[in-house]
């Protein structure tokens, strides 16, 4: 009993551990198209075009699946902030990674 | 002495058919090169889609999409062949066209129709010449078809299919297996099945590898929140797939054409250079036959003047 005790709060602890470096972690933005990989790199924040308006994405951001709209994509890192303009596609958010599918994208 | 100006002037026109042959050979290389370069791009693309397709998959309990249904029985169908713009590339366009009408010849053989798309002035010609009609035909796809240009193509097709002008549409192209293996193959890019779906429009050979890599490192417990919803996006993602699969199609038969073209144009000049030396050794024994001769003459000239 004790021991299956123990065993838990270690298990917390890992989890704690975890999602300390996970809180460190950065995001990653990935950007392709059918032609070619567009963007492939680390981000403090992402701020998608979805089809009803602008979604922000932060570090450990839930995962999700969405549909984007014509817009403006962009990516900041280091208060630097890229900017690309999207036509349409798909985003899937997890574990940090954001990948955006779309037909064309173009940096701007 | 006219035999030898014969073999000179032969020689002259197989070395310069080698230069060409040559070039045409580095061409098709590097053209082959940067082919294959934009398969490998378009690889990411393929995983992508292939993974939230999957993810989809998992969290819709029925899969349905009007592109997805078969219909039963098939009464019109489309056949869109992809050959080259360009010849001399060995046997390239033939096996594609035998690989085609061998199976126009089944689908006759059923009393079906089967309208025809030619993509390439290699299959137009050929179908003008066996005088088959034919419903559209394309020449814009070079070594470089881009995105844009078959999104429209995918596009006119899946109009097509929805308004049930069609019951299925085929391709038949040059697939790219590996760098020794290219295979005349036809699939059909509609009806789309559901498990091409969550392939991502069909895998290559290219991009198998990275799907079974990084389908290992996926977490198991990825409970996706659906913006709008599950089955709005299943609904966009499958036109999505099927435009893809169709663009691979024509990145396969650029990057098997360059190949084809290569082979073809090195057993050119490699032809070239033993023909070469083949009139070398003649000419050279013409040359020593007519000194021979000469001497022989001269010394025939000198005897009758003792």
């Amino acid at each position: 009993m004790v021991l299956s005790n123990w065993n838990l709060s270690s298990a917390k602890e890992s989890k704690i551990k975890k999602m300390a470096t996970e809180s460190n972690m950065q995001l990653k933005c990935v950007i392709v198209t059918p032609e070619r990989s567009v963007l492939d790199e680390a981000a403090d924040m992402v701020i998608l075009p979805m089809f009803d308006g602008e979604l922000g994405v932060l570090p450990k951001h839930s995962p999700l699946i969405g549909r984007l709209g014509k817009g403006e994509l962009r990516v900041t890192q280091h208060n630097q902030v890229k900017k690309f303009r999207i036509e349409g596609g798909f985003a899937q958010i997890r574990a940090n990674v954001v990948t955006v599918l779309t037909v064309q994208a173009s940096a701007n | 002495m006219a035999k030898l100006r014969v073999l000179v002037q032969r020689r002259k026109a197989v070395r310069n058919i080698r230069k060409i042959t040559r070039t045409m050979e580095l061409i098709a290389g590097t053209r082959f090169r940067r082919a294959l370069d934009r398969a490998i791009a378009a690889r990411d693309y393929a995983y992508s889609i292939n993974e939230i397709a999957a993810d989809l998959a998992k969290n819709v309990t029925e899969v349905s999409h009007p592109l997805l249904i078969q219909r039963n029985p098939v009464k019109n169908s489309l056949l869109l062949i992809i050959c080259s713009n360009r010849g001399l590339c060995g046997g390239y366009n033939a096996s594609i066209l035998r690989e085609a009408t061998q199976h126009l010849k089944e689908f006759q053989n059923d009393q079906q129709t089967m309208r025809l798309d030619l993509s390439g002035r290699r299959a137009i010609n050929f179908f003008k010449s066996q005088k088959v009609s034919v419903r559209q035909t394309y020449t814009q796809f070079e070594d470089k078809p881009t995105y844009a240009q078959v999104e429209q193509l995918a596009e006119d097709f899946i109009r097509m299919y929805a308004i049930g002008e069609v019951d299925r549409i085929e391709v038949a192209y040059m697939r790219f297996y590996s760098l020794s293996r290219q295979r005349p193959v036809i699939e059909t890019l509609l009806p789309f099945t559901a498990e091409e779906v969550s392939k991502g429009g069909g895998t290559t050979a290219v991009s198998s590898n990275a799907t079974t890599a990084t389908s290992i490192s996926k977490s198991p417990s990825a409970d996706y929140d659906f913006l709008p919803s599950a089955s709005e996006i299943l609904a966009e993602i499958v036109p999505a797939a099927c435009k893809f699969k169709l663009f691979k199609c024509y990145l396969d038969a650029a990057v098997s054409e360059q190949i084809a073209r290569r082979i073809a144009m090195k057993a050119a000049t490699e032809n070239a250079a033993d023909l070469i030396k083949d009139l070398s050794r003649q000419y050279n024994r013409a040359r020593q036959a007519n000194i021979t001769r000469e001497i022989s003459e001269l010394i025939g000239g000198a005897e009758a003047l003792k």
